[in-house]
Formats: structure tokens, sequence, C-alpha cells
């Protein structure tokens, strides 16, 4: 039987590439990015401030060291191919290996990067959650106030399954929060009426 | 004002105290029914010097009490708030009663009552957050007696027994407990029979 693991690339797409992340690289740009509520929000679990730096640097170094020591964390920096520049960043922060379920994030540094990349990003994402990760269920958190999100993910077969009403507070006012999901299953079927 | 903030018709809440409390929580760990009501993590047997360094470890950031019987003073079970955001005011909260001949007789939706009211009048939280499993239908009537709405349902979210099993996700609001609040108020002003 032909092994689909022989020559074929699970960090490569068409334009890009799910690299490593590097903290003394990184570091700088991704400071900008800490700077929004959002992706702020999503990366620390904490109540929002800017960190500079040096703090982030150290931060990552940490984050970096845990997910290798604990196996329970994975992050890739999303890149272009054909360039060093960060562009976004995938992670799955907590992967609960009994139940084979996590929860994925995914976010681009630029609205214009989510327009040029996130679908193809999405793409290399799922296939890593279930083919290399083996997950049976994926989850993705987003806010109400996000409808590329909420698009992108119902194109890509994900089932809207909890409303989490007022969950979340930014800009002075309270946010509704949208538990997205994806099965292994459903995402193969969907997988299997793209290529028919 | 209520009197005394955490008593409720059945129970009290009084701190956990790790000291004296480990041993009996060890002691529950035995029912393995009970472990797996409680939560999704395998069952295991941890004794009481981990209990005790589990939540030694955890004390800064939850709000951990026991459940005491009003009428002979017995501690049943434990019930706890942790998972803060401070900015968002929204927490989660975990409850579980250890002793078997408590179980679906109202002393756990009588505490968690008493919880909101502490989360709510007190803390000033603007919601709180809960899982339970699907097949704990007990306890689902059990928030639903407490006030919790029910938000969504997380499909195949655990594996255990050889199944997947769906998981219930609930919240309720501020003000959804102060609606409730009001409608007991007047409830009280005409006779009715109570029910825990």
């Amino acid at each position: 039987m032909e092994n689909a693991m022989i020559g074929k690339s699970l960090f490569t797409g068409e334009h890009v590439e799910l690299t490593e992340l590097d903290p003394e690289k990184d570091s700088l740009l991704f400071s900008t990015w800490t700077s929004h509520p959002v992706f702020a929000r999503k990366m620390f679990h904490q109540p929002f401030k800017p960190r500079p730096v040096s703090e982030l640097k150290k931060k990552l170094q940490e984050m970096l060291k845990e997910a290798d020591e604990s196996h329970h964390a994975i992050y890739f920096a999303v890149r272009k191919l054909d360039s060093p520049d960060l562009i976004g960043l995938l992670w799955f922060p907590w992967l609960d290996a009994t139940h084979q379920t996590s929860t994925m994030h995914l976010s681009f540094g630029t609205e214009q990067d989510f327009d040029s990349y996130a679908g193809e990003t999405l793409k290399l994402a799922l296939y890593y959650a279930f083919m290399e990760l083996s997950l049976h269920r994926v989850v993705v958190s987003i806010r109400a106030d996000e409808p590329k999100w909420m698009e992108l993910l119902e194109q890509s077969g994900f089932l809207r399954e909890v409303l989490r009403r007022e969950n979340v507070f930014s800009q002075g006012r309270y946010f509704d929060e949208y538990l997205y999901a994806l099965m292994k299953s459903e995402w193969k079927q969907k997988l299997s009426e793209v290529t028919e | 004002m209520k009197k005394n903030l955490f008593e409720g018709t059945l129970i009290r809440l009084i701190p956990m105290d790790v000291e004296r409390d480990a041993e009996k929580m060890a002691a529950w760990g035995r029912d393995s029914e009970y472990q797996r009501l409680l939560d999704m993590s395998p069952a295991v047997r941890f004794n009481a010097k981990l209990v005790q360094n589990w939540y030694e470890k955890a004390e800064n950031n939850g709000h951990s009490f026991m459940i005491q019987t009003l009428d002979n003073d017995l501690i049943i079970g434990f019930i706890e708030l942790d998972g803060f955001d401070w900015a968002a005011g929204t927490a989660w909260v975990g409850i579980g009663v250890g002793e078997r001949e408590y179980r679906g007789k109202g002393y756990g939706t009588d505490a968690m009552k008493v919880l909101l009211h502490y989360a709510f009048s007190e803390l000033n939280l603007h919601r709180v957050n809960l899982n339970v499993f699907d097949f704990n239908r007990r306890a689902v009537r059990s928030y639903e007696k407490a006030g919790f709405k029910y938000e969504g349902t997380e499909r195949e979210r655990i594996f255990k027994e050889d199944q997947r099993w769906d998981v219930i996700d609930m919240g309720i609001l501020k003000s959804d407990w102060e609606l409730m609040q009001e409608e007991q108020l007047v409830s009280i002003q005409t006779p009715v029979e109570v029910n825990a």
C-alpha cells in the first residue's frame, strides 16, 4: 500500500509555511501584536496589558520550554514561503490526549495577511490537527464581532456549538463568545466533497 | 440584606482548609463514579498530601469552599470558583458532593445558590460558567434550578467507557441572577411550598 506520509509536507502550503517560533527573532514583531487586546487575551488569558519586547522574549521562551516538557502545547510561527517575517501564529494551547480534542488558536498580525493567508493556513492547521495529532475534534473560540472568522470557519465545515453570552469584555463593552467545533469525520467529508 | 452570606437552607459554605479537608477529599476519590461525574481527567487515586499540595499551589487563584450540612455539621462536598477573568468579571464553578447519601437531595443546589450569591453580590462577577457531562442529568437539573441557562453542546467532547459523550455548556449572568432574586421575593410574599 502506498504510504501517504512519504513525499508530503505537513508544514508547507502554496504560499505559507508553518515554522518554528524563534523568541530571539520574533519577539519584536510579536510585541506589536500583543498590544492588541483580542490577541493578547487569547495568548495570555490575563487582563490585557501591553508587554515590552524583553519581557515577551522571556515569556515566549518559557512557553516553548513548557510545551516541550509537558507535550501539552504546540506552537507554530506562520511565515510566507519567500520571507522570514512572521505573519501569524498557530497554537494548540492544551492538547487533551485522553479525549483526543484540543482548542486551536490562529491569529494574524494584519487584516491583510488574514485576508490573503488565513484560508490556506487553516487548511494546513486542520490537516496537522487531524492527521498528525490524531484529534477527534478541534475547537476554535471567537468573539461575536469577528465576522470574517465566522465565515471562514463555517465555510470550512465548523459548527457553532456554544454561545457564551457576554463572556468577553473589551473596548468598554461585553461581547458574546462562540465556540466552533469540527469533527475529524466532518473534515474528511468536506475534503472528499472538494476533491470530487 | 442576607443575614449570613454563606448560609443556605440546608448547608453553609466554609473556607476549604486543606490541612483539615485533604484526607476527606482523597477518600471521596475512592468512589470512581464520583470522579467520573466530577472531572474529565482520567480517574486516579491521589493521596491526601498530593491533594493538599495541589490546593496550596492553586490557593491564590481559586475561591474554594467545603459544603457543610446545617443540621449535623457534616462536610459533604466542595464548591469552588476559579479561572477568573477579572476584567470581564467571569469565572468557572466546580462542585462535587463526595458523600453519596447526600446526592440528589438538594444540598448541591443549595450550595450553588449560596455560591452564586457570593459571586454576584460580593465579588461583583458579571458571569459564571460551567461545563457538565450530558449523562449527568441530575447535575443539569440542579444547575437549572440554581439559575444557569443552557448555552450549547460540545459534541463528543469526552471519551470514556469506550464511548464518546457530549458536554453541555451553561452560564448565568448577573442580570439572570438578579431577575431570579426578584421573582423569588415575589413568590415568598405569596405563601407557596419552598423547594430546596
